[in-house]
């Protein structure tokens, strides 16, 4: 009986599609499940038991990783309510907070997941630095690290000024006027970055697109050659 | 490490239900629930009930931005059974007039309309720039839609803007749109004008002097007080008053109450309010400086309300030497005089000037070898919409509830240095109604626009009636529009002119003019008796005749020529409709015989056309909206008999 139900549903063309392989009954088998599964295979094959101890990494990598999945879905769902316009921006903050079905503890997550991720993804960097685990052959790696906390920042500073209040308001401000101070290409930048001369509409849809568009995707890549440079490097948590 | 893990989990299955149930328990139901109660109490049907839902309401008002969610709770805001039921079930008073379909809440009651409880819909909150107004300053709102005159709908508003230009804020604020005017009298010839001793008290305590004086109270010292009054009056005048050639006291009495001074100005507390009270006006003024103001007012200050009277010099040389006399400050003495002009001779000019500049008494008054620098103040242009993060309270301890921009504006206004010492600002001395009128005002300057469509201008705008030349001249010389009213610019004190041209005839007005007297049994006599020479009079009436006319009175000349006015029968059935049918006697007098609450009707036709008569008898409030003169619709016939006993009661001799 058990036969049956199990030749019917493993042994058929669409499953075979899917999983290319049989059971994973063997080493051999296992690790062709994980190679060929795109989410897997992200994984060394093999892993040394110390470095699955909390007390090795404490896991601040993996928990920054969590924090930004939990942003990408609380972003998404926020982004059903909040317009980018000046005059229903702050509007819609109100709407969450009185109007929408879990629309306090939606914003709540969002911005206290994002205070967290900031502050985790630089202890995840002590972490690395006081492990030494910045040096050869994970020089690159590093690099790429550095760059996700720096977008990091960004992310955390466009989704600053969203909410259009006053705290918003003068926070990118004054921004924007440090960002004048840049020597040669100063004017320049702050007028690419705010879209005119004053912090208005067009530097609310710059940063709205930044924060939702262009910086999580970036993020997203670069998470993926982090991760898989792990794997390359020689797993995590190991010296050389 | 898995003891935490549980403990952890089964946190967050806590924290999951408290959110689930935060989110279905909203603040609001319980108001929904309560109305639920309080609508089948007053009997409220199936289907009525059915309709409380246990939702947010809203209303989106797009024209105006606003989404207001106040009646989720107010939910008998449009139900006329509420009208006594508690907040928030009650009706609204006012719904037809201002239907929620168009204007919402929030645009007239201020708070913030997308808050769902109540703390944050009522404020006042952090995250919100304003908090529902109370009711003593609820008219701030009323001027977005119904512009600035409203006088009749919100006087309270009305009254704080009116104070704001007396009392002379402009002079130290900025408000665009209203012009800077220097309110105050011009301080260039003060040392000619008054006694430098006066300038010194004055200028220490102005309300000592004239309690309902607009001048505020700098709170000076008697330091900074001799140095200003040493700047204002460098030199010292040693001239004795007695040098003054004065004239008859006994003349100088009756002239002053053959002219009704009275009726503009109180002495020891009796008279008018339109000039200051005289009662101690010789502690403050040179006799010459008298003599000279009396005798032409505007050549010396062209914007005061002072109406040249031409007096002959003798007749200002009397009325000198009585005031003089007269009007002293019993409780001055000698000595102390000398004492006070002795300090101030040892100031400092150099100091008075910086304070001088420092107060911003330019903003006022016009003073020489000072450079007007503009406001000092605060703009107050967008006042209202101010966030109250930008209230300063200083060191004073005020509970949450309390920390709202109105709230602030009264007490600055109450008392302007309560929040800070040392600050600029004078002490007005205002009561309580009128730093609430005040509040108001400021409250209303906002630079929210509501859309055209939603604009409804109440109250009468200023006229700018100003006739010019000959007419123009005599009208000004005696400023008869302080008290008279011509096509809506003047004072109430004193009937409306417009259309005086109608009313009276020729002969009586001239007479009048020489002689004025009170038309009303119970008035007191308050024209002042002016020196109008012949053609002015002339002048004036060939004007009224012209210009001050109602076409609906001057068409009634063919209807009049027909009527037999000089028939006796006629003029008996007047008299009989007079005295029996009507009884006008209950209120007016004929050969002081009769009520006084009308006019004094003897000898009426010496003094109204015949026209105007009929005018008046056909439709009392036609001319005079607020006449109290009962409708009757006469007939035709009736008009004839009593307009005929009217021109036929002549004084009995």
């Amino acid at each position: 009986m058990i036969e049956k139900v199990k030749n019917i549903v493993f042994q058929n063309r669409f499953w075979k599609s899917v999983f290319r392989h049989g059971m994973p009954v063997n080493a051999r088998l296992r690790s062709e499940a994980v190679m060929s599964n795109l989410f897997l295979h992200i994984h060394p094959v093999k892993i040394y038991k110390d470095s699955l101890l909390f007390r090795k990494t404490l896991g601040l990598g993996l928990i920054s990783f969590y924090l930004f999945f939990i942003l990408c879905i609380t972003g998404i769902l926020l982004m059903f309510y909040y317009i980018p316009h000046v005059q229903r921006a702050y509007q819609d903050m109100k709407d969450l907070e009185f109007a929408v079905s879990f629309g306090m503890i939606l914003r709540n997550m969002h911005r206290w997941g994002a205070h967290s991720m900031v502050a985790l993804v630089f202890l995840h960097m002590c972490r690395v630095f006081y492990t030494a685990g910045y040096r050869h052959p994970r020089e690159f790696n590093w690099g790429v690290g550095v760059i996700l906390f720096v977008c990091t920042l960004a992310l955390s500073l466009t989704g600053y000024l969203l909410p259009w209040d006053q705290l918003a308001f003068w926070a990118i401000t004054i921004v924007v006027n440090l960002i004048e101070t840049m020597p040669i290409i100063g004017d320049d930048l702050r007028y690419l970055v705010v879209g005119g001369t004053l912090v208005g509409q067009n530097a609310l849809i710059r940063f709205y697109v930044m924060h939702v568009m262009v910086l999580p995707l970036l993020v997203t890549m670069l998470i993926a050659v982090h991760f898989w440079r792990i794997r390359k490097d020689g797993g995590l948590a190991r010296p050389e | 490490m898995k003891r935490i893990f549980v403990i952890l989990s089964f946190l967050i299955l806590l924290f999951y239900i408290w959110q689930i149930w935060k989110d279905y328990n909203r603040p609001y139901l319980v108001y929904q629930k309560e109305f639920k109660e309080l609508l089948k109490q007053k009997g409220g049907g199936e289907a009525e009930l059915d309709d409380v839902k246990f939702v947010v309401r809203q209303r989106w008002l797009e024209k105006l931005n606003r989404v207001d969610r106040c009646e989720t709770c107010h939910l008998g805001v449009e139900d006329p059974r509420f009208v006594d039921a508690p907040q928030p079930y009650t009706t609204h008073p006012d719904a037809d007039k201002h239907s929620f379909e168009r204007f919402g809440c929030t645009v007239c009651h201020g708070g913030q309309g997308l808050a769902t409880s109540v703390e944050d819909a009522h404020g006042p909150t952090e995250d919100w720039y304003k908090a529902i107004s109370s009711d003593n300053f609820l008219e701030n709102s009323c001027s977005k839609c119904h512009g600035d005159f409203i006088e009749q709908e919100a006087p309270v508003l009305a009254k704080g803007r009116t104070m704001f230009k007396e009392y002379g804020c402009r002079g130290c604020h900025n408000v665009q749109g209203l012009e800077r005017v220097k309110v105050a009298p011009p301080l260039v010839k003060i040392g000619e004008k008054v006694k430098i001793d006066w300038l010194y008290r004055w200028l220490q305590n102005p309300q000592m002097y004239l309690p309902e004086t607009k001048m505020p109270n700098f709170q000076l010292t008697k330091e900074e007080a001799a140095d200003m009054t040493r700047f204002l009056i460098p030199r010292v005048r040693i001239k004795d008053p007695d040098n003054f050639e004065g004239g008859s006291y006994a003349r100088g009495k009756r002239i002053l109450s053959e002219s009704r001074c009275v009726t503009c100005h109180s002495f020891e507390g009796k008279g008018g309010d339109i000039g200051p009270d005289l009662a101690k006006v010789s502690s403050k003024v040179y006799p010459e400086w008298l003599f000279e103001w009396i005798k032409n007012p505007q050549a010396m200050r062209p914007d005061t309300l002072m109406p040249a009277y031409g007096f002959s010099d003798q007749d200002i040389r009397d009325l000198v030497a009585f005031i003089v006399e007269e009007y002293i400050d019993l409780e001055l003495e000698d000595d102390v005089i000398q004492q006070n002009i002795q300090f101030v001779e040892s100031a400092n000019v150099g100091r008075g000037k910086e304070l001088i500049e420092k107060y911003g008494c330019t903003g006022c008054h016009e003073i020489e070898g000072v450079e007007d620098r503009g406001e000092i103040g605060l703009d107050l242009t967008a006042i209202g919409d101010s966030h109250i993060s930008r209230m300063d309270f200083g060191m004073i301890e005020v509970s949450h509830e309390e920390r709202t921009v109105p709230n602030w504006l009264y007490n600055k206004m109450k008392n302007p240095r309560l929040f800070k010492a040392g600050l600029k600002m004078p002490d007005f001395t205002f009561s309580d109604l009128e730093a609430e009128a005040l509040t108001t005002y400021l409250m209303s300057r906002s630079k929210e626009v509501v859309p055209a469509s939603y604009h409804l201008h109440l109250g009468e705008r200023p006229s700018d009636y100003n006739p010019q030349g000959e007419f123009g001249e005599i009208l000004d010389n005696y400023r008869c529009l302080v008290c008279h009213t011509i096509n809506g610019r003047g004072g109430d004190l004193a009937p409306d002119i417009s259309i005086e041209g109608s009313r009276v005839k020729e002969k009586w007005l001239k007479d009048f003019m020489k002689t004025p007297y009170a038309i009303r049994p119970i008035l007191v006599e308050r024209m002042p008796r002016l020196k109008i020479s012949d053609s002015e009079v002339e002048t004036l009436y060939s004007y009224f005749r012209t210009t001050l006319v109602d076409d609906r009175v001057e068409k009634l000349t063919g209807s009049v020529k027909e009527m037999s006015l000089k028939d006796p029968e006629v003029i008996s059935l007047g008299k009989d409709l007079y005295y029996n049918k009507y009884a006008c006697n209950a209120c007016h007098q004929v050969n002081l015989k009769g009520g006084t609450i009308g006019p004094d009707l003897t000898s009426v036709g010496e003094r109204l056309r015949t026209e105007w008569i009929v005018y008046y008898l056909s439709d009392p409030k036609a001319f005079l909206k607020r006449s109290i003169e009962p409708v009757y619709d006469f007939t035709e016939k009736e008009l004839e008999a009593l307009t005929a006993f009217l021109l036929s009661a002549k004084e009995k001799k």
